[in-house]
């Protein structure tokens, strides 16, 4: 029997039994800690290759019920995905108040986005993608302040417009090929009609909510900056797995048809502005997590420009520096987390902490280069890769964009290391960063990340050579004259 | 098959009435009645996708499967539409109880007051 | 500036209306998928088959849905928040008179009253068929919840606090998750017995799942299904108008997490 199901109703049920738990404390606790062992066991049980649910498989040449569809590429996802749900999970039982609402929401997350990735029909996709809009407003509102309300709300109804619009698409291309399966639908667009056209130009809507591409940026800042920092770690990862996701389903309809190019140009363009602005607006920013939130938006310009690419290997560039960029980016906001334990996020006003946690900022250095893609660290693999796949189809420009961005990244990011670590300051504020302590559970999430980040750093085959034989089936090699 | 492009047409336009409403009216409460709107207008073109002219997709018992599947109308846009309606209403729920909680603090529903950017 | 940022967004707004009229007014249909579910006899009600049968994933998806907007709906109104200053503030603060609670709701004229309480009994009935017979008639477990969960809040509208048809919050939660509950693992044992994921099994062993008569014996556990739903969209309605009204328990709420937070 084949167990892929439970990756995602397995979280589904403990999240249900965890809303019940209010008010226990001691059972949460552990209870969560079982939960963040088995979740890196699940994505192991199933097996690959589609799987229809209900047992509605193909019947009279359609395939009539919902199927999902598993592969080496979505498992070495998931994977990932459920490290850093897990890890999350170990950090925010370090909190004072073991928050069971917490958990909850981060496993209802972590099955949504799991099916998303896991997805081979339009419409459940499009069910998750509302859940998981739900769950990051949700997460977002544990802080409590009044501006995680407003930005929370401001989300909500870009969420709404970009999700209405993305399920116009999706009903433009049922109406027009009769079938919400991605591997049947493929069969019936190959005729240039405005309708699929249209669908898709839709589905590029939602793609851009999803990820925080622009137009949508200045929200998903908004969502991550105000968060709790272990917080603002697991929704970064959400996003940045649903513009996985999702670009492989663009890519599986539609990549290589004749009419694509069109949309091909618009998503390099998204990907590109969303580089340059997130680093721009980096730069300009005084708030730690907020300088951490711009430049998880101009990561996820990389991840989408690598995808866009469209050839093998862009493809896996791109899903090697997405599985990147979730772990060094959860390492910094989890580094994020630990300061502002000692004293708040503002930059001018932190200062002096290197001799106080010197491990501490030492593996936040490490994060710090991977990001902004030194060796020996994983950044520069995929980085390099990544300028490597522009190179091939003939576009040195974003080759050199990207190395300009990278530049700017270095330059903030050493900005904020020298404000937080080295900067000196007077005798009392020691005295106050003594006084409080340092959240060891995050300390430890910290550590596994940056060894991560290391060992992905020196060996990226143990990643890559999963997501070749995946890519080379969607990709299509081209080169521009 | 006229009455299916007229059905069409309306709820393109009902789309871009709420589109309309969420952009450019200076109201929380009016921006969520009018997501509502662009909502109703995005369900309205999925059951007319699958209208057909026939009847409700309901079979009696005296009425062989082979001569109701001729006359029915589809059956998966309207599963769709039911499926959609309840992730709207739950959106709804969500957004209003946040504009609650702002207007108790601002004593108004300008969303040019509430949802400044600071 | 203003007034060429209203121009820039008013053409491109006109341009995206265009466009999507006119693939709109373009649009074909092609039947597709839909001729086999047509074809392929479940249950006599053809929607409701789509929907529990044919792509009852989806429907345990919105399920889902309804769950998380009613768990943030709670996290809106202070449950569980790492920090509820703010929250404290707010609901401290005096009332200016314009707002409205359920607690000063007044009370509405006897002629409302008279009218209101015998039609919500009605809409509880009509709920409750409606549930039961969504394999056979026009409805279901979402349309049944939707009427019930309605007549609450009709009843609620109409006798404030006094209300005879109340269901108290903490019922309405365990209701909530027992129905999503059901539902998910429903799908479970569907696994184990037809080795898929919500298979719809009609026998255990030589029991019939559903005792029925012969045509409808293949509906498994469809009906089981609809009232998972049912339960699940009752509670869930009832307790997301329920919060947007009632402004009692949110400030019990608050107050009792101060002193789990305070501990």
């Amino acid at each position: 029997m084949n167990y892929l199901p439970m990756i995602i109703i397995f979280p589904l049920i403990m999240a249900i039994i965890m809303n019940l738990l209010h008010g226990k404390e001691n059972i949460v606790k552990y209870l969560t800690f079982l939960i963040a062992i088995i979740l890196i066991i699940l994505p192991f049980i199933g097996q690959y290759g589609y799987y229809y649910f209900g047992g509605f498989g193909v019947i009279d040449g359609w395939v009539s019920g919902i199927a999902y569809y598993y592969n080496p590429l979505k498992q070495v996802v998931l994977v990932v995905l459920a490290i850093i749900a897990s890890l999350v999970l170990i950090t925010g039982m370090g909190e004072k108040l073991k928050n069971n609402m917490f958990v909850t929401l981060s496993l209802m997350g972590f099955a949504s986005v799991a099916a998303m990735v896991l997805a081979d029909d339009l419409f459940n996709f499009y069910v998750f993608f509302e859940i998981i809009s739900i769950v990051q407003v949700g997460l977002l509102f544990l802080s409590g302040t009044e501006e995680a309300y407003k930005s929370g709300l401001r989300y909500m109804i870009m969420g709404n417009i970009a999700a209405s619009l993305m399920l116009l698409g999706i009903a433009f291309l049922l109406a027009s090929t009769g079938t919400l399966n991605i591997t049947d639908m493929k069969n019936y667009i190959l005729s240039d009609n405005p309708m699929i056209f249209g669908g898709l130009l839709l589905l590029v809507v939602g793609l851009a909510y999803g990820s925080g591409l622009p137009p949508f940026h200045n929200v998903k800042v908004d969502l991550y900056a105000r968060s709790k920092g272990f917080i603002s770690a697991i929704l970064q990862t959400y996003s940045k797995f649903i513009l996985v996701g999702f670009m492989l389903i663009i890519l599986k309809l539609f990549n290589g048809l004749s009419y694509f190019s069109g949309t091909h140009a618009v998503l390099l363009a998204l990907g590109v502005l969303a580089m340059v602005f997130g680093v721009v607006m980096a730069l300009l920013q005084s708030d730690y997590k907020k300088l951490l939130s711009y430049h998880a938006i101009s990561q996820a310009g990389y991840v989408a420009t690598g995808l866009a690419l469209g050839t093998p290997l862009g493809i896996v560039a791109g899903i090697f520096h997405a599985i990147n960029h979730v772990i060094y980016k959860s390492a910094l906001f989890l580094g994020a987390y630990i300061v502002s334990h000692k004293k708040g996020s503002d930059l001018h006003k932190l200062g002096g902490l290197l001799p106080i946690m010197p491990s501490v900022a030492f593996m936040v250095l490490c994060a710090k280069l991977a990001i902004s893609g030194v060796p020996p660290f994983n950044g520069f693999q995929s980085k390099w890769m990544l300028a490597q796949a522009a190179m091939q189809v003939n576009m040195p420009e974003i080759a050199i964009i990207m190395i300009i961005v990278s530049i700017g990244t270095f330059v903030s990011m050493m900005k904020a290391f020298y404000l937080i670590y080295l900067k000196p300051v007077d005798e009392e504020t020691i005295k106050e960063y003594q006084s409080r302590g340092v959240p060891k559970l995050a300390v430890f999430s910290l550590f596994i990340l940056t060894s991560l980040c290391i060992i992905l750093g020196i060996y990226p085959e143990i990643v890559t050579k999963y997501l070749f034989s995946y890519a080379n089936e969607l990709g299509v090699s081209y080169c521009l004259k | 098959m006229d009455f299916q492009i007229v059905s069409f047409i309306a709820s393109g336009i009902l789309v871009i009435i709420g589109l309309y409403g969420v952009f450019f009216v200076d109201n929380i409460l009016k921006k969520i009645i009018a997501l509502d709107i662009l909502g109703n207008g995005v369900n309205l073109v999925l059951i007319t996708i699958g209208y057909n002219g026939g009847t409700i997709p309901i079979k009696l018992p005296n009425v062989p499967v082979d001569v109701f599947a001729k006359k029915s109308a589809y059956p998966l846009t309207q599963a769709l539409v039911l499926t959609n309606i309840v992730i709207e209403a739950s959106m709804l729920a969500v957004m209003l109880g946040v504009s609650i909680i702002l207007y108790k603090k601002y004593k108004t529903l300008k969303s040019s007051v509430i949802l400044k950017e600071d | 500036m203003n007034s060429k940022r209203d121009l820039v967004a008013g053409i491109s707004f006109f341009v995206f209306g265009a466009s999507i009229l006119y693939s709109l007014s373009n649009m074909h249909v092609n039947p597709g998928v839909n001729l086999v579910y047509l074809t392929h006899y479940i249950i006599p009600n053809y929607v409701c088959s789509v929907i529990f049968g044919w792509r009852a994933y989806d429907t345990l998806g919105e399920c889902l849905v309804l769950v998380v907007a009613v768990m943030v709906s709670w996290i809106i109104f202070g449950k569980s928040l790492y920090d509820n200053t703010y929250l404290k503030e707010l609901f401290k603060a005096p009332e200016s008179d314009d707002y409205i609670t359920l607690h000063g709701w007044g009370e509405y004229t006897p002629i409302i009253k008279f009218l209101a309480f015998p039609a919500s009994v009605f809409m509880v009935a009509l709920g409750i068929v409606t549930i039961l017979g969504g394999h056979i008639t026009p409805g279901g477990g979402f349309q049944g919840g939707a009427l019930i969960a309605s007549a609450l809040i009709l009843s609620v509208v109409a006798f404030g606090s006094k209300s005879p048809l109340w269901f108290d919050h903490k019922y309405l939660e365990k209701l909530e998750a027992i129905g999503a509950l059901t539902y998910l693992l429903l799908g479970v044992v569907g696994m184990f017995i037809g080795g898929y994921y919500l298979f719809i099994f009609t026998s255990v062993g030589n029991l019939p799942i559903f005792p029925a008569p012969k045509e409808i014996v293949t509906a498994g556990i469809i009906p089981y299904l609809n009232i998972a739903v049912g339960l699940k969209v009752l509670a869930g309605l009832s307790t997301a108008a329920f919060l947007l009204s009632c402004e009692k328990v949110i400030i019990e709420r608050i107050e009792k997490s101060e002193e789990i937070l305070n501990k």
